[in-house]
């Protein structure tokens, strides 16, 4: 189980200081698929190198089963956003890498990635490399890749971010539906609403920089979740009401204030 | 590649250098320049004929003592980006200038200092001098690598908890591969140049002495022979380098 209390983050640039993360307070029980939403920019993928240890919180405590985790690596399993295989592995040589971090003999890793190729359907692109994939099918690859390493926890970033329209919806039912075959706690970020309402067991919403928690959504529908879920009425109700908190707490437009006459000198 | 596309690739360089040939034979032919200024490619061909076993003599010595300048060299570059590499900015800095200045004192200079210092009929200053050569390339080439390594791929090596030994030997080092490579290929053109500068400063035998001696006597011809075979070295060095580039850098990077 993850918890981060209040949370606070700050970037420091000369004098200058930006606050990021604002008291963010937020949890992952075990076996639960959380979502994040919030406005792009929002301080979304910092929260996530707090959580993976890359960086370290100026207050507030970030634990995991109960055990801070604050400024330690390796205690996630990850998924980002762009993709990230090596291209000079093959599928099933990128799929254990974290396997191979972790110290399992390689032999016995790819024995491992191979039997879950084959559950995926994705067997016969094992010995591939990465550049004569697909899109999709790179980020089905990333995705056993974080599925199959040994940390309970899940983080992941935008994962069908970069995708089209038609290729992230079939990702998001394959993710779906492994998923909800094998029950692992997923943190997931996205910045779209549907995507979060279909897969996910609650939803936080953020708002802009200084991001903290503006809202909690449980999201009550029954799984396995059906194809025409978005369509029915509390779907669309559960949506709009997200997208009003979203809206509400969305940067303010940009006026000139005239205060900016620095810049030029 | 099949014959047809390798034809097409190696077709109008080829066609360009037997045209270069063509015209310097004609010029030689119809000026009546004498030929211990410009001999003509043919006169230059029977020589390199005739005069076979000798000429490969001081070819396979050159070829010999670059091979393990450049085996050192390389050797020596690598070693050093890894260290400068793991080691803090600070010392980077501190040892970056003094390794460009390896490179800014002439060959010509340093090389008769060796020779005092280890004698005339030893490798060793041959060896240095080349590997001082080599070296440089593939340091410089190797750091690069290193450093662009992706962002994000070191991130994700991070969080999932990769030491810093795994981040260099799973990401760095086999990112930096194409990078090395193409430092290697300078690098090899390189060790032939070397070992003919050092040959010529002092030594027995070897390509550098063949092109002194050539030159005492006014055989022109000669000197061209032993340009020859040093272009062929150099051709076979990068065809090599590049034939095991092929087979290390694996999957879509080849192209970089």
């Amino acid at each position: 189980m993850l918890e981060c209390l209040n949370v606070v983050k700050e970037f420091r640039t000369g004098a200058s200081r930006l606050r990021v993360l604002d008291g963010l307070t937020l949890r992952v029980n075990k076996g639960e698929f959380v979502s994040i939403i919030g406005p792009s920019g929002c301080g979304k993928s910092t929260l996530f190198q707090l959580i993976g240890g890359l960086l370290v919180p100026d207050a507030g405590g970030i634990l995991l089963d109960g055990r801070s985790i604050a400024g330690r690596t390796g205690h996630i399993s990850y998924m980002p956003q762009h993709n990230t295989l090596f291209p000079w592995r093959t599928v099933e040589e990128n799929v254990i890498l974290a396997l191979e971090v972790a110290g399992e003999p390689r032999r016995q890793a790819l024995r491992i990635a191979r039997e879950w190729l084959e559950m995926l359907g994705l067997g016969r692109y094992a010995r591939e490399y990465p550049h004569t994939l697909s899109g999709g099918m790179q980020q089905r690859v990333a995705f056993l890749r974080a599925l199959i390493s040994r940390q309970e926890l899940m983080c992941l970033d935008e994962p069908f971010g970069a995708l089209d329209a038609l290729t992230r919806h079939d990702m998001q039912r394959w993710l779906l539906d492994i998923w909800e075959r094998h029950r692992r706690t997923v943190l997931f970020i996205t910045h779209s609403i549907e995507e979060a309402i279909l897969l996910s067991d609650r939803i936080y919403v953020l708002s802009d920089k200084p991001a903290k928690v503006v809202g909690e959504f449980a999201v009550p529908f029954p799984r396995p979740r059906s194809e025409l879920l978005p369509e029915e009425q509390p779907f669309v109700r559960l949506r709009s009401d997200i997208h009003r908190l979203l809206r509400q707490h969305m940067e303010k437009p940009v006026k000139y204030s005239g205060k900016s006459k620095n810049y030029f000198l | 590649m099949n014959p047809a596309a390798w034809l097409a690739r190696i077709g109008p360089p080829l066609a360009a250098a037997l045209a270069l040939l063509a015209v310097w034979e004609l010029y030689v032919d119809l000026s009546g320049i004498e030929p211990w200024r410009l001999p003509a490619p043919s006169a230059i061909a029977r020589e390199l004929a005739a005069g076979f076993p000798r000429v490969w003599m001081h070819t396979a010595a050159s070829l010999k003592v670059a091979v393990m300048g450049l085996a050192s060299g390389t050797a020596a570059g690598i070693a050093l980006a890894t260290a400068m590499h793991f080691l803090f900015p600070w010392i980077r800095n501190m040892f970056y200038p003094l390794i460009i200045l390896t490179q800014n004192i002439p060959i010509i200079a340093i090389a008769p200092l060796f020779i005092v210092w280890f004698g005339f009929q030893s490798i060793l200053p041959k060896l240095i001098v080349i590997t001082l050569v080599c070296f440089f390339p593939v340091l410089v080439a190797a750091l690069q690598g290193f450093a662009y390594t992706d962002r994000r791929m070191v991130n994700y090596m991070r969080m999932i908890g990769a030491s810093r030994g795994q981040l260099f030997w799973k990401l760095e080092f086999p990112h930096a591969l194409p990078h090395l490579f193409s430092g290697l290929k300078v690098a090899g053109t390189y060790s032939m140049m070397g070992a003919v500068i050092s040959e010529w400063l002092g030594s027995e035998n070897g390509l550098g002495v063949y092109m002194r001696l050539a030159q005492s006597s006014f055989r022109t011809d000669r000197i061209f022979v032993a340009i020859v075979m040093i272009v062929a070295a150099s051709l076979l060095f990068f065809a090599l380098i590049s034939a095991l580039e092929r087979a290390l850098v694996r999957g879509g990077r080849r192209k970089e």
